[in-house]
């Protein structure tokens, strides 16, 4: 995604989250690492699901990921129109990641590799657009 | 159990009360001798359990409410059977309900602050993610799904308690519109409503063979944020040598099994997770017609979830009523003869980084 577009959401959306960093036109998620057992988790947790330490410190997910599986959703979910796509990706570091897919049909496959943009995800009740990290085309 | 239905116009107070009260006319037990009771629901709200007993004339006794997703119900027998088997009581109850009907249809609500369901996870997906990952290992095709449904239709039209009860063809099943990729309307279990109530004692009733609990076994799953394979069940792997292993038996030694198969693909990863074939041979098990009524292990006599219907914390309940009546010999026109082994299997909760959230298995002997 260009920086434009990114400029033009912030513009009248909460783009910033806690999940990500935009470095430039990249969109760098954020998990953080547990320093007693090395486990990395998606989104930043305090406590390692993994080991129970509570010494956990912030890490910036790899650039780019591998798509492990998707599926396209035909039905509204909560404020998210149908149809939409999700998927999981896996990260080098190694950790595993939901999220929305905006990557043309003819195009998804298993195994290609992704990189993250912003984009409107869904709506709040209020019917605010919200922004979130998605997955496009590496 | 009560008929599972779309919308039962009962609150779910009075929807699990009839349950309650024929569980107790089964048993010849009037509501004084119940010492203590366990209620599973997903969605029913604070104080479920004493709402629902207190409309059956059963009040001032140990309550226990219970919420474990999909395995709430399944997870609240596990109590009773605990309750019993430890002494405290001779006599426990537990009772499964939730009114899916509150929601208006749509995909089951999950938890928001999930940060799988935060970016748009629903069940469906997460089962269409599983589905494309098998026919990926195995080689299968969306029919392969299809057949599953065609199966629980065809034996969910022979159980009156069913939400389904009409049979569908493999072409209908494919026709049907889509949910989530690979996944038609017809893979997926419907929402509905519905109660199911069964009662533990120490003693058999009299003039009645006992049914025992040979297993009964809880486990969740292990957080892995790397990620885990999509195409099998660890969890259900793992309880299902729990359970084998405590009621001393072998896959093969299951007569008649209830399996969670909340979406198609479900029931062919629950075959192989629960040994009935081997790790791949799930599609050539179904083909053969051994999960089928007459075949060598029949899986959801009574229409599974996705006939019978998912009431969500009624389903264990209902999964053990069914495998109760095949052990008497009452199951009528699904009736698997001479069934004298029987398995309950009920697993699910969407939750990031875990196969799923909790799985519960009974075995059951007479």
């Amino acid at each position: 995604m260009s920086s434009g577009t990114c400029d033009s959401l912030s513009g009248t959306l909460l783009a910033d989250d806690a999940r990500w960093r935009r470095s430039g036109d990249a969109v760098v998620l954020i998990g953080s690492r547990c320093a007693s057992c090395g486990v990395t988790v998606f989104p930043a947790a305090d406590g390692c699901g993994s080991c129970g330490a509570a010494d956990a410190e912030p890490v910036e997910l790899a650039s780019t990921g591998t798509l492990f599986g998707y599926t396209t959703i035909h039905v509204a979910s909560g404020r998210r129109q149908a149809p939409y796509t999700v998927g999981y990706v896996d990260f080098p570091e190694p950790v595993r990641v939901f999220g929305q897919i905006a990557i043309p049909a003819a195009e998804l496959a298993v195994g290609i590799p992704v990189k993250c943009d912003l984009g409107v995800v869904s709506e709040t009740a209020a019917g605010d657009a919200v922004v979130s990290y998605r997955f496009i085309r590496a | 159990m009560t008929p599972f239905v779309r919308r039962d116009e009962r609150p779910i107070e009075g929807m699990g009360g009839a349950a309650v009260r024929a569980a107790l006319e089964d048993a010849d037990l009037g509501p004084g001798s119940i010492g203590e009771a366990f209620c599973g629901s997903g969605y029913g709200g604070p104080l479920i359990g004493q709402r629902i007993l207190r409309s059956a004339g059963i009040s001032g006794l140990p309550i226990t409410n219970v919420e474990n997703a999909c395995s709430s119900g399944s997870t609240a027998f596990r109590e009773a059977v605990a309750a019993v088997a430890s002494g405290r009581v001779d006599t426990a109850i537990a009772v499964g309900a939730d009114k899916l009907s509150q929601f208006g249809g749509g995909t089951l609500p999950l938890n928001e602050t999930d940060p799988e369901v935060s970016e748009g996870m629903v069940m469906p997906a997460l089962y269409a993610m599983r589905a494309q990952s098998y026919l990926n290992d195995t080689g299968g095709t969306p029919e392969t799904l299809a057949k599953v449904s065609v199966k629980a239709r065809a034996h969910g039209a022979l159980n009156p308690n069913a939400q389904f009860t009409k049979r569908v063809t493999v072409d209908e099943v494919l026709g049907a519109r889509m949910v989530a990729d690979p996944l038609t309307l017809y893979m997926c279990c419907p929402t509905g409503d519905g109660a199911a109530a069964a009662i533990v004692a120490s003693t058999p009733r009299d003039g009645q063979r006992a049914i025992k609990v040979a297993a009964s076994v809880l486990q969740s799953g292990h957080y892995e944020p790397a990620g885990f394979s999509l195409a099998r069940s660890e969890l259900t792997e793992r309880t299902s040598r729990l359970a084998y292993e405590m009621a001393a038996l072998e896959p093969s030694d299951v007569d008649v099994a209830e399996v969670h198969d909340a979406f198609a693909i479900a029931e062919l990863m629950y075959y192989e997770g629960l040994q009935f074939c081997e790790r791949g041979g799930g599609a050539e098990f179904l083909d053969r017609g051994e999960s089928s009524l007459g075949g060598r292990t029949p899986v959801n006599t009574g229409g599974g979830l996705l006939a019978r219907g998912h009431p969500i914390g009624a389903t264990g309940v209902a999964q053990l009523c069914e495998m109760v009546w095949q052990l008497r010999g009452t199951a009528g026109a699904r009736q698997v003869d001479g069934a004298r082994t029987a398995l309950t299997h009920c697993t699910g909760g969407g939750i990031s980084g875990m196969d799923h959230g909790a799985c519960s298995i009974h075995i059951l002997a007479a």
